[in-house]
């Protein structure tokens, strides 16, 4: 009696797991074996609708970034192949608790083995000499007196976020509160040469508006608190510094 | 020419930026497999916020990061921000309204209990061996880290390794895989303006209608386009394959052992899929 097919069999013969002679056997065995062939029929289209689910599910969009996440220098190092132990090791602590820098770091290495392999094509003349890149280029660029920082938050971040900025003997840390709402509660502490500034204003803008929202001065103690913010692109600037920080309030 | 950047020269930004605008025009589609149909807005939109933030003062070789390397992860930074942008400027209109209709949800994928109903270890075995890993969700990433004992970066690496070789051995895999992220992101792109049309004429007086047809005959030209793409994968029509001796090492766990899980997963798959025809018969 001719053996029956195996479930690993078959399952290696859909896979192209198997050596040339392997193949004749397992295919000499199917012809004579009906059911065997019934079984494989049934594995093969599970495995074809298996596919097309995942391939019909794809991946979520790349999470927001966090302040405190990778930065450029560290992740050129990562793609030049650089990294010294003690990168890796900080980039495996943050990568076990941070989903958008393993993202990040995963697309970072696809990007780069592509971008190395990869000739640039010639750019298509009528995109250089458009009006609005060449209007960008020959744009002035911010006046050099302003430095700028970034800062990204979340309202689903379930730990407070901060960053600490400086300009020469000034920094600034600012520090998300509370959610309250959907509206963000953030405090600007501000130092200068280790001694807390009092009076000094810090204006927060709406990018999209280019409305002034709040004009306030630091406290005894250096603070000021911000009125909660919405989701949205703001300006702070720390008045009689150079000093500006891009503030993203996602959701 | 990065250091005269640096110290905030302006004809030297300018220069850099001309001497680079190929790198920026074409990132998205060397990196990402992006439609040429973003590639003038995105380098707008690039140039607009380089200038803007200045960023390239920032670029510091002090710090040992080659510019070229640095600016190409400034560079994919910025398209990811891009494609935000353009995500929350069309849902712009749907957070103002609050009358609004609700959208329908979307449907489920066809197919799609049999991966929810799967046990993790094969949804992953299946993912890794049939798709690449950029299928796979962040706990599955977690899980395949704790299962094969290796860092997060660690099998980011290893992953991309064996991603890059599978696809080099096949190019056209590469350019099909390309063209359907591409799909994806367009698909997204005209549902959510198709949502936004549809919520704006809910209100009086509102012109709309021609925009929303036309809105709807390219989503339905991408949707086909999507199938199509999704068919041929799963398909087999040169759908490669991660071989055994790949994910066993991954895995590390011997290639037999290995064989023995995927067919027991496949018959649990079959399983699955013969209750749910009982369930509707």
């Amino acid at each position: 009696m001719t053996p029956k097919v195996s479930l690993e069999e078959l399952s290696r013969w859909i896979d192209g797991e198997v050596t040339p002679e392997e193949r004749m056997d397992i295919e000499r065995r199917l012809r004579a074996c009906p059911a065997s062939a019934a079984i494989l029929q049934r594995l093969q289209d599970v495995t074809g609708r298996v596919a097309t689910a995942i391939l019909s599910a794809p991946p979520s969009p790349l999470p927001l970034e966090g302040p405190n996440c990778l930065d450029e220098s560290l992740l050129s190092h990562l793609a030049d192949g650089s990294l010294s132990p003690s990168e890796r090791e900080r980039i495996e602590t943050h990568l076990a608790e941070c989903r958008s820098c393993f993202r990040l770091v995963f697309e970072t290495l696809r990007a780069e083995a592509r971008l190395r392999k990869g000739e640039w094509p010639d750019l298509p003349s009528d995109v250089v000499a458009s009006p609005p890149i060449q209007a960008l280029l020959h744009r002035p660029p911010p006046p050099p007196q302003e430095i700028w920082g970034e800062l990204s938050l979340h309202l689903a971040s379930e730990s407070a976020s901060s960053r600490l900025f400086s300009e020469g003997p000034c920094t600034v840390l600012v520090v998300m509160r509370s959610v309250e709402r959907g509206k963000v509660r953030i405090e600007c502490t501000l130092d200068e040469e280790g001694m807390r500034v009092v009076g000094r204003s810090i204006v927060v803008s709406d990018d999209a508006t280019h409305r002034k929202l709040f004009s306030g001065k630091t406290d005894r103690q250096g603070l000021v608190r911000i009125p909660p913010l919405s989701p949205g692109r703001y300006t702070l600037h720390i008045e009689e510094t150079r000093l500006k920080i891009a503030l993203w309030i996602e959701r | 020419m990065a250091e005269l950047c640096r110290q905030g020269i302006d004809e030297a930004e300018r220069e850099l930026l001309r001497r680079y605008m190929q790198v920026i025009y074409w990132l998205p589609r060397q990196a990402f497999g992006a439609s040429e149909e973003v590639l003038s807005d995105f380098l707008l939109f690039a140039l607009e916020k380089i200038r803007e933030r200045d960023i390239l003062s920032k670029y510091d070789p002090a710090r040992g990061a080659n510019f070229r390397t640095w600016f190409g992860v400034v560079l994919r930074r910025l398209y990811l921000d891009y494609l935000r942008t353009r995500a929350v400027h069309e849902e712009v209109w749907v957070e103002l309204d609050s009358d609004a209709i609700p959208a329908p949800a979307p449907s489920p994928p066809p197919d799609s209990d049999i991966l929810q109903r799967m046990e993790p270890h094969c949804r992953v075995l299946f993912k890794l061996l049939l798709c690449n890993p950029s299928f796979l969700t962040e706990e599955e990433w977690k899980w395949l880290a704790s299962r094969s004992r290796r860092g997060m970066l660690e099998l980011a690496e290893w992953l991309e390794k064996e991603e890059r070789e599978l696809l080099e051995r096949n190019a056209a895999i590469r350019e099909k895989y390309d063209r359907l992220a591409s799909a994806i992101w367009w698909k997204t792109h005209y549902e959510r303006q198709a949502q936004t049309i549809e919520k704006r004429l809910a209100r009086p007086f509102t012109e709309g209608s021609r925009e929303l047809e036309e809105t709807y005959a390219k989503l339905k030209r991408k949707e086909e386009e999507y199938h199509r793409l999704v068919a041929d994968l799963a398909g087999g029509g040169g759908f490669a394959t991660t071989p055994y001796r790949v994910l066993a090492n991954l895995l590390r766990m011997k290639e037999g052992t290995l064989a023995a899980q995927i067919s027991r997963c496949r018959a649990a798959a079959v399983e699955i899929l013969a209750k749910r025809r009982e369930g509707e018969g």
